[in-house]
């Protein structure tokens, strides 16, 4: 009886103890596994992070040994004279800018028109839901296929018009481009202001169409007020989008480092300058490669962030 | 025949009718130049194809298109592992204000111009380094579509029902049964989608296909570089020449794009 008793309890000293052992075990796995993942989430994502921002950094630190007056010359000075080591590209900078508002502003009313038309004006006609679709697909269009399309058939079309405007003219000049790549732009401009309309609360016009407000009321006191954040938002990635093009404005303004003040005149910019410099190893400095580069990675930037930032304020967002 | 009366429409009436007119023709008018973009390339392309493949340029489109083809899928590939790794974490610990953050990382380099990462390539003088156009090139295209790949993926993500997953996790469901079983599964289709996209985006991209070419000695011929360099340097005597990879690089860009909306439709 008394071996058997003494058995027994070990037995359940045994089970007890392995159980403890088992669940403290099982605690510090789980505890340490889950900890661990967390952890290496966190070292994963701020390791992507950096890596995507370390280029950026080393060029600043690079940027940091240049002495500064040659690069606040090429930055604010309208003078080019490679020759005499003159890189002033504040007129890049300018027609860059130029060129994105004019394309962007050329590009919004219909790309809105669009979006209007497709969210609450041909919801239910099964045809257009192909425009729906194409939208969807061009949305990528190779900027290379705009620009062959534009150098070939486009281009001597708006030349011939502008020549009758001005005759002084040139044939690649700054308004075509623009044009053009607003052109580009259209799809992908319709297609984020389409996503900002779908994300729209269905109840606010719900709630217009119960108080009896037509479509266009609807559309013009609640949509447009309700979503001027996020399609502002929009606005300024398609800046950023233009503002970076290398291709079409390769094509348009290939080795061209005029500095013209009129829009009608063939003149570089930033992205073709940078491009020019790449592509075709020119005699431009090193410093003012660095400093251009700094000017378009600045802009990309701050429009990036403050466009995903407006998105971003109302959760319901995403583009 | 007696006529009906006339019906007379009020102001807001006649203003709903001007604005209705206005977005018809806007809408129907504004994309009709990309449309015809693409039927003008399509039929020039197919004709000037057909006469550069009788002649002796036909191998330096064919080594083009497949080195084009390589050089896409090569980036893809590699960035899979990484990409899936983050949307574990991404979604897994789904915390609103970690996510949006990442959310709003990738967000803000997906939209950075390709020219610029193309630059740093150069100013990092990796191409002293790295003396084969397929290695820099493969290096130049992840830093340029990782980010818009795992911004993709986040948005399919965030399109899931979050109470499916929430009530796996409530029933007892670990977090790995989580992501493989319930996540993967409800947004395979949409993941396929979006590798197709980004397979056009990325055949799409001129810029590093051209750039690195032109760092290197080892020189390999793309489809898109044979395009650029030809406008650039004779655009009228090699006409059909670029209008024939033009048209290659429409029906690739065409065809996985149209695969990938009919799967979304699906």
């Amino acid at each position: 009886m008394k071996s058997y008793f003494y058995i027994d309890f070990k037995i359940v000293l045994f089970i007890s103890f392995s159980n403890i052992a088992k669940g403290f075990y099982c605690l510090i796995w789980n505890f340490s596994l889950n900890k661990l993942l967390k952890i290496s989430g966190i070292i994963l994502t701020l390791s992507i992070a950096i890596a995507m921002l370390l280029p950026f950094i080393l060029i600043f630190v690079n940027f940091l040994q240049i002495p500064t007056h040659i690069t606040f010359d090429i930055l604010f000075s309208k003078l080019w004279f490679p020759a005499n080591s003159n890189y002033g590209s504040f007129n890049f900078i300018l027609n860059s800018i130029l060129i994105s508002l004019i394309s962007v502003l050329f590009a919004f009313p219909f790309a809105i028109s669009i979006a209007l038309a497709l969210k609450y004006y041909f919801e239910n006609y099964s045809a257009v839901k192909l425009l729906r679709y194409s939208i969807e697909i061009i949305s990528n269009f190779p900027a290379i296929l705009i620009g062959i399309w534009a150098y070939y058939f486009v281009n001597p079309v708006l030349f011939m018009f502008f020549k009758i405007i001005k005759p002084n003219a040139e044939e690649f000049n700054l308004l075509s481009l623009s044009i053009i790549l607003s052109f580009m732009l259209l799809p992908i401009l319709s297609k984020m202001f389409l996503n900002i309309f779908n994300e729209l609360p269905e109840y606010i016009e719900e709630q217009a169409n119960a108080m009896g407000a037509v479509k266009f009321d609807i559309i013009r006191k609640v949509i447009i007020p309700h979503s001027t954040g996020p399609i502002f938002g929009a606005m300024m990635f398609s800046f950023i989008r233009i503002f970076g093009e290398g291709v079409i404005t390769l094509i348009f303004l290939n080795f061209n480092f005029n500095q013209s003040d009129s829009l009608l005149k063939g003149s570089g910019t930033l992205s073709s300058t940078v491009a020019n410099f790449l592509f075709f190893n020119n005699s431009i400095s090193q410093d003012l490669l660095i400093s251009l580069v700094i000017v378009l990675f600045f802009f990309a930037l701050v429009f990036n962030i403050f466009g995903s930032f407006l998105i971003s304020k109302s959760n319901e967002f995403q583009i | 025949m007696s006529q009906l009366p006339k019906i007379e429409l009020n102001s807001r009436e006649k203003e709903e009718n001007l604005f209705y007119k206005i977005l018809i023709i806007l809408s129907f008018t504004a994309l009709l130049p990309l449309f015809y973009t693409m039927v003008d390339i399509l039929i020039r392309g197919a004709i000037s194809l057909s006469f550069i493949m009788k002649s002796n340029l036909s191998s330096l489109i064919i080594s083009g298109t497949l080195n084009s083809l390589i050089a896409t899928i090569l980036p893809i590939i590699i960035m899979l592992l990484p990409a899936f790794i983050l949307l574990y974490f991404y979604s897994i610990y789904n915390q609103v204000k970690t996510n949006r953050f990442v959310k709003y990382l990738m967000q803000s380099f997906a939209e950075f111009p390709s020219l610029l990462f193309v630059a740093i390539l150069y100013l990092l003088n990796l191409h002293s380094f790295i003396n084969n156009s397929l290695a820099l090139l493969t290096i130049a295209l992840l830093m340029i579509i990782f980010p818009k790949f795992c911004k993709m993926l986040f948005d399919s993500f965030d399109e899931i029902d979050s109470e499916i997953i929430s009530t796996a996790i409530a029933l007892g469901a670990k977090n790995r049964a989580v992501f493989f079983k319930i996540i993967l599964p409800s947004f395979s289709r949409t993941v396929f989608a979006d590798l197709l996209k980004i397979f056009a985006l990325t055949f799409g991209l001129t810029i590093p296909f051209f750039a690195i070419n032109n760092f290197i000695t080892g020189k390999m011929v793309f489809l898109q570089e044979t395009v650029l360099s030809e406008i650039l340097k004779f655009p009228y005597d090699n006409q059909d020449l670029i209008l024939g990879n033009a048209f290659l690089l429409l029906i690739v860009y065409l065809l996985t794009n149209i695969t990938s909306v009919l799967i979304l439709k699906k």
